[in-house]
């Protein structure tokens, strides 16, 4: 925090891989950053540098909080890269062979199998790692929803803490740094070649950095009962997403408004109690735009007591970690009381609503309550609240956990086609059917509006197409208000294939060779805000 | 949809992570509907290279074929009709912290996506060790989407009435080492007829 409310800065240029050939070569890499130093001695090989990062963090989180190994802890980690850095060049190396088909296919394939460090691949290898090194979590769980992705682990947490599932929950995220994403945001033209500055008039694009953050989150009860002082209270927090656009935000920021003051009203806060927002303030055109024209919304006549800043100027943005990083930076400021700036913020976009801004160095500040936001790619958005420890008193829960949970539709694409409901009964049966899977996933694909899914992939169109099934199939109006409507998707790996395809041409001829209509799908498995739109 | 949109990646057990984290969602009072889904699509490099490395090389078996799947859970609420009641969810790392009680209702059905032996065994020591069990992955195939055709084919023998109890269950280890150092995750799904 020291340095932070200094103004120092973290931006450089990138050492971990070639960027001469880019516009813009800055992240806030973490310099002198080594696998080998962190990972168990003769385990380096399957660790990511994601999982490295994850691994110092979550550790001091246990330390900090004085957890015991024994202790009922459960981990939800929040990531979008995973072991991308060391895999990407791999896994593109297959596309050549894989376009020559035969026997040169097979040989590349059995090559690679034999390759350890595809082993930290999958983002949740993070949490396998974790288990093994860190301490043996009682459960884990590993969400990706771009840049919000381990602000949803923290409000997971307190989910699972309030429902009682959980006593200890260790919450957080970590993404290094990667070609994938330096290259793919590059040719989106959303990245600044200098160091970014958020809110400023003279804004052009975020810088990447790379980060792991946890918390360690329990009720105030197993605080006291364990001796130990809490940093802040998360009183609230609101999940929800734009079906708007694969990239950009809605200009009016209504959904990010209505989460702020969902995140508020669910900790019993008003936007009267708030002294200080962290904003996403990713520096681009359209977030620092969309995010002041919500909390416009929200303070109203109050905007210009409320202490605003982004740590993105001093951190870069450090994607599924950032939720959890300025998590952390938010509780520790209503702790210290002491509130850090927006860095390389020189003069506020006089077109964006007045925010109060903290610029240049910290500020002392007492802020009681203050609001996280993530707003993440894809319109996949959340929002914490938090306060002092007791200051504000919580409402009472809703009777929904009282409540009874039911399935009012299943859908189910298996071999042998679509079935809805009593029909998937079938694959209970030993005698195989007809095969016709790959058949019913085309014409399912297909049973899309052309227009509105013409940038999915056929994953996403897929499991677009399959939601729109489940719920005609359960009744439910298309035409309803679904700000009440979520989805949770799993997904364990984007389709490689296509990934090996984006990738190849960038490492064989340089970075022009890139499409960047192709990188969102590529990015971060697909995170459903890539998909939803189309049945919204 | 406006509501909470969010990935789970948890290899092997994404989709039951998903259904996991809805019902967490719905119990939190921030959605009024959620679905739980998953795609699994063919392709090469996750089918010889990532996944026999990550999930184990028994994992990806035919047939197969691109896999997807949704399941709209809600709240109760009078009058609406239900296939089924989510009556008990639970997941850890530890197969041996699965809490088990009694089937719920009779005649009860054990759904598996694929076998395993570590259930089996789990099973085997619970009340439901009488309770026929059935495995999809013989006529659906194994890959990442083979919890939700067992999630699919549970709720499907409750809504025709062959069974008026389902369990489906999964479990993951990673393939380096034995237990109980080496990573796993497991899920448990208990639905009931709506009137039982």
């Amino acid at each position: 925090m020291r340095l932070l409310l200094s103004g120092a800065r973290a931006q450089s240029k990138v050492t971990l891989f070639d960027v001469s050939e880019l516009r813009a070569q800055l992240a806030a890499e973490i310099a002198g950053f080594r696998v080998e130093d962190v990972a168990p001695l003769g385990a380096a090989g399957k660790w990511s540098r994601s999982d490295a990062l994850a691994l110092v963090a979550a550790r001091e989180a246990l330390t900090e909080a004085r957890v015991a190994p024994t202790d009922p802890v459960d981990l939800i980690v929040g990531g979008t890269t995973g072991g991308l850095f060391v895999t990407e060049a791999k896994i593109a190396s297959l596309h050549k062979p894989l376009a020559a088909g035969g026997e040169t296919a097979e040989k590349a394939l059995a090559e690679a199998y034999s390759d350890e460090a595809l082993r930290s691949h999958p983002v949740s290898a993070t949490a396998d790692r974790l288990f093994e090194t860190v301490h043996r979590f009682r459960r884990t769980r590993t969400v990706c929803s771009a840049c919000s992705s381990s602000a949803n682990a923290i409000a997971l947490a307190d989910a699972w803490i309030r429902a009682g599932k959980s006593k200890l929950v260790l919450a957080g995220g970590t993404d290094a740094l990667a070609r994938l994403t330096f290259v793919g945001f590059n040719l989106l033209q959303a990245m600044d070649p200098a160091p970014c500055r958020p809110f400023d008039v003279k804004r052009m694009g975020m810088n990447l950095g790379e980060a792991a953050a946890f918390l360690l989150l329990e009720s105030e009860e197993s605080a006291r009962a364990r001796g130990v002082s809490p940093i802040a209270e998360l009183a609230g927090w609101a999940i929800g997403s734009e079906a708007h656009h694969i990239t950009n935000p809605e200009a009016a920021g209504t959904t990010a408004s209505r989460l702020m003051r969902a995140a508020l009203g669910r900790g019993g806060l008003s936007p009267a109690d708030v002294g200080y927002v962290n904003a996403h303030g990713t520096a681009t055109p359209h977030n620092d735009r969309m995010e002041s024209a919500a909390l416009n919304e929200v303070f109203g006549e109050r905007l210009s007591d409320v202490y605003i800043s982004s740590s993105k100027g001093q951190l870069g943005h450090t994607l599924g970690a950032a939720g959890a990083v300025e998590a952390a930076i938010t509780a520790l400021s209503l702790a210290d009381r002491e509130l850090p700036p927006t860095a390389g913020l020189e003069e506020p976009d006089p077109a964006l609503a007045a925010l109060k801004h903290v610029r240049g160095k910290g500020v002392a500040h007492r802020a009681r309550a203050a609001l996280s936001s993530s707003f993440g790619f894809g319109g996949s958005n959340t929002v914490l609240a938090l306060t002092e420890p007791g200051l504000f008193e919580r409402p009472a829960e809703g009777g929904s956990r009282r409540r009874r949970i039911v399935v009012t539709a299943s859908t189910v694409l298996g071999p042998e086609g679509v079935h809805n409901n009593a029909d998937v009964a079938r694959y209970l049966e030993g005698t195989p059917g007809e095969n016709v899977g790959a058949s019913s996933a085309e014409s399912l694909a297909k049973s899309l509006d052309v227009e509105r899914a013409r940038r999915l992939d056929r994953g996403g169109a897929l499991v677009t197409a399959i939601n729109g099934r489940a719920l005609d199939a359960a009744g439910i109006e298309r035409a309803a208000d679904t700000s009440r409507l979520g989805m949770v998707c799993g997904i364990a790996f984007r389709r490689e294939e296509d990934f090996a395809a984006f990738l190849w041409p960038i490492l064989e001829k340089g970075f022009r060779a890139g499409k960047p209509a192709v990188f969102p799908i590529c990015f971060c498995r697909r995170p459903p805000g890539t998909r939803r739109s189309t049945w919204a | 949809m406006k509501g909470p949109v969010l990935t789970t990646s948890d290899i092997s057990l994404s989709m039951g992570t998903a259904l996991l984290s809805s019902a967490d969602l719905l119990v939190a009072d921030e959605a009024d509907v959620v679905v739980a889904s998953t795609v699994a699509e063919r392709d090469r490099i996750v089918e010889n290279v990532v996944g026999p490395r990550t999930y184990g090389r028994g994992l990806c078996t035919p047939p197969l074929s691109p896999g997807a799947a949704a399941f709209v859970l809600e709240h109760e609420r009078d009058g609406r009709e239900a296939l089924c009641v989510l009556h008990d969810y639970q997941d850890g790392t530890n197969l041996s912290d699965w809490v088990s009680s009694e089937p719920p209702a009779e005649p009860a059905l054990v759904v598996l996506p694929r076998p395993s032996a570590d259930w089996d065994e789990a099973l085997d020591r619970s009340p439901w060790r009488a309770v026929k069990r059935l495995v999809t992955s013989r006529r659906a195939g194994s890959n990442e989407a083979s919890l939700a055709v067992a999630l699919g084919a549970g709720i499907a023998a409750l809504a025709r009435g062959g069974a008026r109890a389902v369990l489906v269950v999964d479990h993951w280890r990673e393939p380096s080492g034995p237990a109980p150092s080496a990573p796993a995750r497991w899920a448990a799904f208990t639905f009931v007829k709506a009137d039982a």
